[in-house]
């Protein structure tokens, strides 16, 4: 999203973007004291992709009643305070998600979905779609949804534990990126690839490269940038 | 809030698309990649 906030900034030519955020981790904790920062910076717009769609509202509320108009992008909040929210249809890709993964896997067998945490607005959707497509396929067995915290190792360690668990296991759905590359640190660890599929959200290029392991990758990505240059456009015209 | 709104619609959609590894060269779908 900064990438695509601020090569639109530079097309407009009088937006400066100031790209403020912990990289360490995706949670409300590390993002408020960030946001914080921005507010008493007093900028002239925010644009924030919140890390939960309940803990962000009073910090989010306090940027707006400092006269500081803000717009969620990618996620969002539960109480509709933003004056615009940018994001991609997370139910829509919930289910799309789900008939990839039927399809990839024949129709039957056991599938399990790894997110993030509980409470982000778009890995919840995400979850939700998947779910309610998968009542379409009496064949196909849903064992639940796990959280990994956004870390990798995390979600190598539950896929490693789903696949000894469940012999029948045949594909997973990952939520976004850092799930799945645990899931396919996993997967290929138990010399899985290939016959274990994996569905990914927000899949990077690197998942599409020829494997000698034969593995089969499906993704239905949001746009991030172009979620960055949507938003800095209508920033601009406030 | 400062500025002028009107024209901003609550909502936008950034569009989706499911990429697989016979689409992927494609520009209509390439651009859909998550980029780090």
């Amino acid at each position: 999203m900064n990438k695509g906030a601020q090569a639109e900034a530079k097309k407009l030519g009088n937006v400066k973007v100031v790209f403020t955020g912990s990289p360490a981790a995706f949670s409300p904790a590390t993002q408020t004291p960030f946001l914080n920062g921005a507010i008493a910076r007093k900028p002239n717009a925010i644009l924030i992709a919140p890390t939960d769609k309940t803990a962000l509202i009073s910090p989010i509320q306090r940027a707006i009643s400092a006269g500081i108009p803000v717009a969620t992008v990618d996620t969002f909040i539960s109480k509709p305070i933003a004056f615009t929210n940018i994001s991609t249809d997370n139910l829509a890709g919930g289910r799309a998600a789900a008939d990839a993964l039927v399809k990839a896997i024949g129709g039957s067998g056991d599938v399990a979905a790894i997110s993030v945490n509980p409470g982000i607005s778009t890995t919840d959707q995400r979850a939700q779609g998947f779910a309610q497509e998968l009542k379409k396929y009496p064949n196909v067995h849903y064992l639940g949804i796990q959280y990994c915290n956004d870390d990798q190792t995390k979600a190598s360690n539950q896929t490693s534990a789903l696949l000894a668990a469940h012999s029948n296991l045949k594909g997973i759905f990952a939520m976004n990126v850092v799930s799945g590359n645990g899931v396919t640190q996993a997967v290929k660890a138990a010399g899985k690839a290939g016959k274990v599929k994996l569905v990914e959200f927000d899949a990077a290029r690197l998942r599409y490269r020829p494997s000698r392991q034969g593995r089969s990758t499906r993704s239905s990505p949001s746009t991030r940038t172009g979620s960055g240059r949507r938003a800095s456009s209508r920033r601009i015209s406030m | 809030m400062t500025g002028h709104k009107a024209g901003i619609a609550k909502h936008y959609g950034t569009g989706s698309a499911v990429v697989t590894r016979a689409n992927v060269n494609n520009p209509a779908y390439k651009k859909y990649l998550y980029t780090p």
